[in-house]
């Protein structure tokens, strides 16, 4: 077989690989642009994201126990922001619990701060 | 050796990643979802490495000089030094007479340097007139006989019983040998425990499709033809509807069956394969002693249980081993529907000689493909059913007589029916995230990304280059699309049903056959549509899909798609006029 006749032969499996590689590469820059935190490593240790994980449980166990307090709110605020950017939560899972956040603090005091810190973090 | 570095790359990364899907990835939250997925991922990574195993090496076993006399394919110094006989059988059932004809005047046609017998031999197991007439006619042996016990196994044994050539040349009733069979094949036997060679089986009638310049050209004229010249010159030539049924065999005898040569594994296909004839009658004798035997002592174990006596007198014994020698059929060819691969199993398993067996890598005949999706099923479901069948009834990989390698090698053809189990998973599952957001890892973060694409990328480079000039991607294509079928033979083996022998028909049917197709059509449907509905509610702001995992199922969905549909456009496939028939007539066309 001649070396064009075999070329012609892997041309599926290139094109196949160059689609692997352009869509990765698609997903990682939409990735991206969905959080809105273009200049953020997704790639960190693993120790870092079970800190982020642990720190995010945390914040969230003390919002639950005064869910109109201001400074519990700012505080899972942060710890879903190092979460996401950790890789350890799912841009759109945190989008879905800011909005919870947002509508539970709505009309405690403070909430207005918490609202722009929402804005500011997930770009709502 | 880049294939090999590529590949133990390519494995290193593929436990990698499955140790992080099994330990870090799993979405517990919805573990009916997440644990197929990664089971099934494991399956297919199993058939991988044992795929990788198959393909590591091609090495040929050395092929000796042209044996000129009978004592030259003998491991007996004093065998007479007589005149080689070689028999050639053609075995038909129901196919047109003329295309015999055609492999007879082929087989006339071979040439060898030495003096040698070559006798022709037409098999006819549907008794008729037409074909004994033609047999005549070209001076060729007809054989035939009153019933039609084990189908072409049972064929095989009657020309056996009546033929006596040192070497047997098996070619089906649409084989058309070149002149060359024998001199490349004969080579091999100079080797006294070189049971039987396999050369590549290869299509004539395939139908090219239609030239992407012809294509354009038929619907935008000159402008349209001169497009497609230029496509063409920069991407090479690009046929739409080529090999329509997936049949184009060079990914399985030139990379896997001839992978299997230096683990003396390569199995027997049938047609254009050349036998010792004494390899297949000791090993058939020896069986049918061992068959004998047991009816023996199963048949004392009987009378003591009734006569309570402990010895059994001898008298009684060898009048047991008369009357179960009379009952136990012998056949040289395993009377099963996968005779083929069944026959060679058991001479691979015959330690005590050594049987060994050869992949010949040059095409030295021509024969027909199933050019319509029913006879392509009713091929490759007895393929399926016959093979699993042996892996249900008689295991070899369980058993002494195999080597290591040659039960790993078997093993992978067994195991390669098996992948409908794990290729059902890959298609479903991204449907169901599209309509449901349900996710089968614990997240498509850049932490998935990171472990898979590593793994992807280098078993698809691997590939690229040990499976070199193979059409892969069609291939894969066609084993992924076919997986209702390999399903179906799963599970008619698995309940214990038998595959039936009907002939692969040698005419092509015309018809559409999407019932044939439905299952594909279905998830075909499904894919696209469940693409549609989560993109709609993702740009809607609605649903809660991330947008990597969208990506990733969109992609994972379209390549389901490009996989099944060749095989429903197979079902409502036609012929070119000016580029197919031409070929798919061959020698034909023109003439009536």
């Amino acid at each position: 077989m001649g070396q064009s006749e075999a070329m012609t032969g892997a041309r599926g499996q290139i094109t196949w690989i160059g689609a692997l590689v352009l869509s990765t590469t698609a997903i990682i820059y939409l990735e991206r642009l969905d959080i809105g935190t273009p200049g953020r490593s997704s790639v960190v240790s693993a120790d870092m994201a079970a800190t982020a994980t642990s720190t995010l449980a945390a914040a969230e166990q003390d919002h639950q126990a005064s869910p109109k307090d201001a400074g519990s709110a700012t505080a899972l605020l942060l710890a879903l922001s190092v979460a996401v950017q950790a890789g350890a939560v799912d841009a759109a899972d945190a989008k879905a619990r800011v909005a919870a956040l947002r509508a539970q603090s709505a009309g405690a005091p403070g909430s207005d701060a918490v609202r722009v810190l929402t804005d500011l973090t997930f770009g709502q | 050796m880049t294939w090999q570095f590529l590949a133990t790359c390519s494995l290193v990364f593929g436990v990698w990643y499955l140790w992080w899907r099994w330990t870090e990835s799993l979405n517990v939250g919805a573990l009916w979802f997440s644990l197929p997925l990664v089971i099934a991922e494991t399956g297919a990574f199993f058939g991988l490495i044992l795929f990788t195993v198959n393909i590591w090496s091609n090495r040929l076993p050395p092929r000796g000089k042209l044996p000129e006399t009978f004592r030259d394919v003998s491991d007996d110094p004093s065998a007479p030094d007589r005149r080689l006989v070689v028999d050639v059988f053609f075995a038909t059932y129901s196919e047109d007479p003329e295309i015999v004809r055609l492999g007879l005047r082929d087989a006339k046609l071979m040439t060898y340097p030495f003096r040698i017998e070559i006798r022709l031999h037409v098999l006819d197991d549907g008794r008729r007139p037409e074909m004994a007439a033609v047999t005549a006619e070209e001076g060729a042996n007809y054989i035939t006989r009153t019933d039609n016990t084990g189908f072409k196994a049972g064929n095989l044994r009657n020309a056996m019983a009546q033929t006596s050539g040192d070497l047997v040349v098996i070619c089906d009733a649409d084989t058309r040998p070149f002149p060359n069979l024998l001199t490349e094949t004969l080579g091999y036997f100079r080797d006294p425990r070189m049971a039987w060679v396999q050369t590549p089986q290869w299509f004539w009638d395939i139908p090219p499709g239609v030239p992407l310049t012809a294509a354009l050209g038929r619907r935008l004229g000159r402008v349209g033809a001169a497009v497609g010249r230029y496509v063409e010159a920069v991407i090479g030539p690009v046929r739409f509807g080529e090999d329509p049924f997936g049949n184009d065999p060079q990914l399985f005898y030139d990379f896997i069956l001839r992978g299997r040569n230096w683990a003396n594994a390569a199995f027997c296909c049938g047609a254009g394969s050349v036998h010792r004839r004494d390899a297949v009658m000791e090993v058939a004798i020896r069986e049918w002693a061992g068959e004998v035997d047991e009816a023996v002592l199963r048949q004392e174990r009987k009378v003591r249980r009734l006569t309570k006596e402990a010895v059994i007198d001898s008298g009684l014994t060898e009048s047991h081993r008369m009357a179960s020698a009379q009952e136990v059929d012998f056949s040289p060819f395993k009377l099963h529907v996968s005779e083929d691969i069944y026959t060679s199993i058991r001479l691979h398993q015959d330690r005590d000689r050594g049987w060994k067996s050869v992949q010949h890598p040059v095409v030295v005949s021509q024969m027909m493909s199933p050019n319509d999706l029913l006879s392509w099923t009713i091929q490759r479901f007895k393929y399926a059913g016959g093979t699993l069948d042996i892996l249900r009834t008689d295991n070899p990989l369980f058993r002494s007589g195999l080597t290591f390698w040659q039960k790993v090698m078997y093993a992978v053809t067994f195991y390669s029916y098996l992948s409908p189990l794990w290729n059902i998973v890959f298609i479903v599952w991204p449907i169901i995230f599209l309509f449901t957001a349900l996710v089968p890892v614990s997240t498509y973060s850049m932490d998935f990304f990171l472990h898979i694409v590593p793994f992807l990328l280098l078993n698809e480079l691997a590939q690229l280059c040990g499976l070199w000039g193979a059409k892969t991607m069609a291939g894969r294509r066609w084993y992924m699309a076919m997986f209702p079928l390999n399903l179906r033979a799963l599970w008619t083996v698995a309940r214990g049903r038998t595959i039936s022998f009907p002939v692969t028909p040698k005419d092509r049917t015309q018809g559409r056959f999407l019932h044939l197709v439905r299952w594909q059509i279905v998830l075909v449907a499904l894919t696209l549509g469940g693409m549609t509905w989560a993109w709609s509610l993702h740009l809607a702001g609605l649903g809660n899909y991330s947008l990597g995992g969208l990506i990733a199922n969109t992609v994972w969905g379209g390549n389901n798609v490009l996989s099944l549909l060749p095989i429903i456009r197979a079902a409502i496939w036609v012929p070119d006029p000016e580029f197919d028939i031409p070929v798919m007539e061959g020698p034909n066309h023109g003439t009536k």
